[in-house]
């Protein structure tokens, strides 16, 4: 008796002990391996432990955990020399073309514009010539498959482009 | 706003004649208030209103622009000699719609969207029906992976690779250059300097500098070839509005970034000889100036 008023002054333990008496099991009860666990309910459901207003330390007045603004610096040198060799077929050698300048950019997709089938072609036939299909066997075969499958849709499921009929 | 564009438009047609600078006598120069403050009676202005620069293809019709050469020895500016500029190249119409083309190529030409929605194919699984057909009640589904579900693909997403390249037409983009340029020198911003030697490597001489002769907030510095001096390079290095750009580099939207432009003497007439070349040579309907990747 004494091991179970101990138990009674927690409200948990009441539950455990009910628990305990209740043998038959139905699938809502909590086993017997689980006794020693805390109860699962709402299994799944993320409980939202704060609540109210956002977290901030004592003395600031700037909540957490938003950082404070700070804005971006015009004259970084990125940006202070953008556009810097665009005009390199004018003023500099004619044999250089811009576009050959913008590294950022995949060397598939330079001097290339079009809708997606266009542009997945295109890569496709540069890439073709590399050892891409080995390297990366299944971004490979994802291109593939996006090509087959947007060629099937344009063919099949939207019109062809209008044309000036005179 | 509108009496500066006004002004702007008078001061750039090669149609209105500027009044010329009188090169016999200094008393008018004297005259002038304003140009009085600024040019000491030195003997080195009287020896220098000899030189003369070379106008290539210079059409009879047409009158030259004027600028001064100044130096970049003294905190002070020290005005050497008058030069003449080719009108078709500083003095040409100020067609801000073409500086907004040039601006807006620049920007789009080269942008890239590589940012990709896994499309319900491109997701692991999704192969199996994920419960039967009929007998559940429950609506009927054939993938774990359909733009229906949570943690599905997505069906009209961003799909990459997406360019926004263009070119602009040829003789549009000499045309920004040229305007450009005639914009700059008719709103005062464009100084014409010797070289870009200075005679420390300090940060502060370059910003007293260019604080006393009331250059804008940032200054874009062009010399003809890549390799700048030494002192330059050390005083600009820390300073991000004060930038050093070969001749081959100048574009429209750096002129426009930066406030004024200072050029050499070297890179002047690199860049008036490109221009001009460029504007008058015969391109006899070729596509030279179109780029074909090659599949190779």
């Amino acid at each position: 008796m004494n091991s179970l008023t101990k138990l009674c002054t927690n409200t948990l333990s009441i539950a455990r002990v009910l628990n305990k008496v209740c043998i038959q099991v139905a699938r809502t009860c909590v086993s017997k391996t689980a006794l020693d666990q805390p109860p699962r309910w709402r299994h799944g459901y993320r409980i939202r432990l704060h609540r109210g207003l956002l977290p901030r330390l004592p003395d600031e007045k700037t909540p957490l955990p938003m950082p404070v603004y700070k804005p971006s610096n015009a004259w970084a040198p990125q940006k202070a020399l953008f556009g810097q060799n665009d005009y390199i077929d004018i003023l500099g050698n004619e044999e250089i073309h811009p576009v050959t300048l913008q590294y950022h950019v995949p060397f598939y997709a330079r001097g290339m514009k079009g809708n997606e089938f266009q542009m997945l072609l295109h890569k496709k036939k540069m890439l073709g010539n590399t050892d891409y299909k080995t390297l990366n066997p299944k971004k490979w075969d994802m291109l593939n498959k996006r090509i087959k499958y947007l060629g099937r849709w344009l063919n099949r499921k939207t019109k062809s482009n209008k044309t000036n009929q005179l | 706003m509108m009496q500066n564009i006004s002004k702007l438009f008078r001061n750039c047609g090669h149609r209105f004649l500027l009044p010329k600078f009188p090169m016999s006598t200094l008393e008018s120069i004297e005259s002038n208030p304003l140009d009085s403050e600024l040019v000491p009676p030195s003997s080195s202005l009287a020896k220098s209103l000899n030189f003369k620069r070379k106008l290539e293809s210079m059409p009879p019709n047409m009158e030259p622009k004027q600028a001064w050469l100044e130096n970049l020895n003294t905190t002070d500016e020290e005005k050497i000699s008058i030069l003449e500029l080719h009108p078709q190249v500083f003095g040409s119409m100020p067609r801000i719609d073409v500086i907004h083309k040039n601006v807006r190529w620049q920007t789009f030409y080269g942008r890239m969207d590589l940012h990709q929605a896994a499309s319900r194919a491109e997701l692991p699984g999704g192969g199996r029906k994920p419960w039967p057909q009929k007998g559940l009640g429950r609506a009927r589904h054939g993938s774990n992976r359909s733009p229906l579900f949570y943690n599905g693909g997505k069906s009209h997403g961003p799909r990459a690779p997406k360019s926004y390249f263009y070119m602009l037409p040829y003789d549009l983009r000499i045309l920004g250059l040229t305007t450009t340029l005639s914009v700059k020198l008719a709103q005062d911003d464009l100084h014409i300097v010797e070289s870009l030697d200075i005679p420390t490597d300090d940060q502060q001489y370059i910003e007293e500098l260019v604080q006393t002769r009331m250059w804008g907030p940032s200054v874009l510095f062009v010399d003809e070839q890549d390799v700048m001096p030494e002192n330059i390079t050390k005083a600009t290095e820390n300073i991000g509005h004060f930038n050093l750009m070969p001749a081959y580099g100048l574009n429209v939207f750096s002129m426009l970034k930066h406030d004024t432009l200072v050029l050499t003497l070297a890179a002047l007439n690199r860049i008036e000889h490109q221009l001009l070349l460029n504007i008058h040579r015969n391109k006899n309907g070729k596509h030279q100036f179109r780029y074909m990747p090659s599949h190779h």
